[in-house]
């Protein structure tokens, strides 16, 4: 019984270690999903961008393509710019409203807010690291292209053996931010009733009506997940850089 | 290429649609499990807790989540009459109906009012709780003795947003009916903050809260001095979808079987074991 | 009578209203050394980037192994693969080190074996005096060993023609002289070369004729020996007086 434990409420500190204590299943369970969530949709944002910019870059060749390859091309291309502009251009936590509750009314069981939590987190990554890929390339000097072709490489050729390969390199730092990003969207997440640590949060103070205290903790989580996460990746850069430029 | 994706991701959403329609009413009798949605935040109806007691269901896909509250011991009332496992599923307000509709809970037993609006969407059972509106206010504040809704005349009243009780709020002459806001525990933070001089609640509710916090306590009005309500106002009905009718008797059926006094018994019970 | 191997006719090159390449003709032919030379503007690089349609001139015709360059139904990437091309900025691959440098070409795009192709890098690489680099990343090498990496890396493509854009004009004075002998040892096999270049002893000693352009004409072309010593025309002497007595 969690009764008599409940410190009364001016004992903020107390009361902090209480919430603590008595719902650390609550908290794990949050620090889980949001780290989940925002792995995957992250890596899978990263996946999808990167089909999105081979398909941005390739050349529309008139001669050689056909038609319907062109036109496909074409379409495409404007889709994926569409795309980027929706998903850049709306709220994340409004994607979630849409996507849940839109896709709920097709009655598919596996449909489950933590499903479609995934799938947005996701398809929103994938608009701004497609973005980011694209500073990414405009970032690589034009004398790589050159070589390049100069060897007789075609420009898919180059795009994949030589551009994106740098060009993803050079994007690393801004992709590793996108994550640390979404350590903290994902608690938009939370309207649609997907169990991450804002939600958590919300449930474990619930009963006891504690929400300064308990949101006092979840900023302490998110700020430790955040700052992990910036070391990682602050670490990864310069482990990188110093490949680069040993002498 | 990329046309025989488009097809094949086309075919798989079809055919997932199809498989997965809701069959023609929920049958008791080849069931094995009723499925039970709650918001897990609304105590003393419903919480979410970490330590299990003779009264908690475990959350469904929730390890360590445990949900409590009068809604939970009706709802395994209602399972054992009926002879089925019981399953809880615990999902934000707004999307029980939703979820009720779409096939992933079978009903909700979530402190839920039969509104007619509400109704046109969803069947309810008979009520298997009833209440009355009251008043949360601050022990400190100018509306401490309060006895009827004429002395809120001018007060800052809030309730939650899409409740009934924000309807309510209109029935005081000159009351200064504030935003909506999104959950309970806002309304509190806005009493003890001053940024309201009460909200609306239903009576279990208000003493879970007044239990929880010293510093404020709540006005019941006698008949006459409160709020004008319909029945179904004060009361709380379990929700199903108009098609499982069989269900629906069930329901009622096994609800008949519990007396007022044990309903209430339970109540007070489940204002004890809330956090407090 | 030598063989042509590359032949322009009256290419035009306009960068918006610019005209950078005022019908321009040239011949270039098996086996000889051209150097071009001229003051920075006057057209040297954009024709030397049009031989293998870097830029895309707007009229005039680039006939090479009985095909014209120009014309769009060509894949210019074939004709690419024979042509080797040597940057004023290097442009290794940052990405890949020495060796990957030079496999990933003829790896993909002759289909070599993995263990011909190192073979061979090896090989080049000492002949430029770089063995020891070869799995160093790129970004470690100085000025004139990337030049020197970037010549293996054309040259393992086998072409038949290479062509140096300034290939100097970026290095330190003192890593000049290493490049300029490997691009002499180049010459020394009988590869057909095409080089601009500001390095008018070096454009003496190693071509067979030289080319003067001004203004995206050619002014002169000579025998190396008789531009250098008794130029024609007097824009040429001009030209000339700057960097030589004559």
């Amino acid at each position: 019984m969690i009764l008599a434990s409940l410190p009364p409420r001016d004992a903020f500190f107390e009361t902090v270690w209480y919430l603590i204590t008595t719902y650390q299943q609550f908290f794990f369970t949050g620090i889980f999903y949001t780290i989940m969530l925002s792995v995957i949709g992250t890596v899978g944002g990263f996946i999808i961008a990167f089909f999105f910019t081979i398909v941005r870059t390739t050349k529309i060749d008139t001669l050689r393509q056909s038609k319907v390859s062109i036109f496909f091309t074409i379409v495409s291309q404007k889709f994926i710019n569409i795309y980027i502009t929706i998903f850049r251009g709306t709220p994340m936590m409004v994607q979630a409203m849409i996507f849940y509750y839109g896709l709920s009314r097709l009655q598919i069981s596996f449909w489950t807010p933590l499903v479609a939590g995934f799938v947005v987190v996701t398809l929103n990554t994938t608009a701004y690291i497609t973005e980011v890929l694209r500073s990414g390339i405009n970032g690589v000097d034009h004398g790589q292209l050159e070589a390049s072709r100069s060897l007789g490489f075609s420009h898919g050729q180059s795009m994949k053996l030589i551009v994106l390969p740098q060009a993803i390199r050079q994007s690393l730092p801004a992709i590793g931010n996108e994550f640390i990003i979404n350590l903290k969207d994902t608690s938009v997440l939370s309207v649609i009733g997907v169990t991450e640590l804002f939600r958590a949060t919300q449930l474990a103070t619930s009963p006891n009506y504690r929400t300064t205290e308990g949101f006092f903790i979840a900023a302490i989580l998110y700020l430790s997940m955040t700052l992990i996460a910036s070391l990682l990746v602050n670490k990864f850069e310069k482990t990188s850089l110093r490949k680069e430029a040993m002498v | 290429m990329r046309k025989i994706l488009l097809l094949i991701v086309l075919f798989t959403a079809v055919v997932t649609v199809s498989a997965c329609s809701t069959e023609s009413g929920f049958d008791i009798t080849s069931e094995t499990e009723i499925v039970v949605g709650l918001e897990a935040a609304f105590a003393p109806f419903n919480w979410a807790t970490p330590t299990e007691n003779g009264f908690t269901v475990p959350i469904a896909n929730q390890t360590g989540f445990y949900a409590d509250g009068f809604d939970v011991v009706m709802a395994q009332e209602i399972a054992d009459a009926l002879g089925l496992t019981l399953v809880i599923r615990a999902i934000e307000w707004d999307g029980l109906i939703p979820a009720l509709l779409a096939g992933e809970i079978d009903l909700i037993i979530a402190g839920m009012s039969p509104t007619s609006e509400r109704a046109q969407t969803v069947a309810f059972s008979d009520p298997y709780f009833q209440s009355e509106q009251v008043m949360v206010v601050r022990n400190d504040g100018n509306y401490a003795d309060a006895t009827s809704l004429d002395d809120f005349n001018g007060a800052r009243i809030v309730a939650q947003l899409g409740t009934l009780q924000d309807d309510l709020i209109d029935q005081i002459t000159g009351v200064n009916h504030q935003a909506a806001l999104n959950d309970y525990a806002s309304l509190v933070t806005a009493l003890l903050n001053n940024a309201s001089d009460g909200f609306v609640a239903e009576l279990p509710v208000a003493m879970g809260i007044v239990a929880a916090n010293s510093n404020l306590s709540y006005i019941t009005f006698i008949d006459g001095n409160g709020f004008t309500v319909t029945p179904e106002d004060v009361t709380v009905s379990v929700a199903l979808r108009q098609e499982d009718t069989a269900l629906l008797s069930a329901i009622n059926d096994a609800l008949n079987a519990i007396s007022t006094e044990t309903r209430n018994g339970y109540m007070e019970a489940a204002l004890t074991r809330q956090p407090q | 009578m030598s063989d042509v191997l590359l032949k322009v006719e009256n290419l035009e090159k306009s960068f918006g209203d610019n005209l950078v390449l005022n019908r321009v003709s040239l011949d270039i032919n098996k086996g000889e050394v051209v150097s071009i030379i001229g003051a920075s503007g006057s057209g040297k690089t954009t024709l030397l980037r049009c031989l293998n349609l870097l830029e895309h001139p707007n009229s005039g015709s680039i006939l090479y192994h009985n095909q014209n360059l120009m014309d769009p139904t060509i894949d210019i990437n074939k004709h690419r693969m024979n042509m080797g091309m040597v940057f004023q900025s290097f442009n290794l691959f940052n990405h890949l080190n020495v060796i990957d440098n030079l496999i990933l070409a003829p790896k993909k795009l002759l289909q070599k074996s993995h263990e011909e192709t190192c073979k061979e890098a090896i090989d080049k690489l000492s002949l430029v005096g770089l063995e020891p680099f070869a799995y160093q990343s790129v970004q470690t090498l100085s000025g004139g060993q990337k030049q020197r990496v970037a010549i293996a890396r054309a040259l393992m493509m086998h072409p038949d023609i290479m062509l140096f854009d300034e290939p100097t004009s970026a290095l330190d004075p003192e890593m000049v002289g290493d490049v300029l002998n490997v691009i002499k040892d180049v010459a020394k096999t009988g590869m057909t070369m095409v080089i601009v270049t500001h390095e008018m002893a070096f454009a003496k000693e190693i071509s067979d004729r030289v080319v003067y352009m001004d203004q995206g004409e050619i002014i002169e072309i000579q025998p190396q020996d008789q531009l250098f010593i008794s130029p024609k025309k007097e824009r040429t002497k001009t030209f000339l007086s700057r960097f030589m007595n004559i």
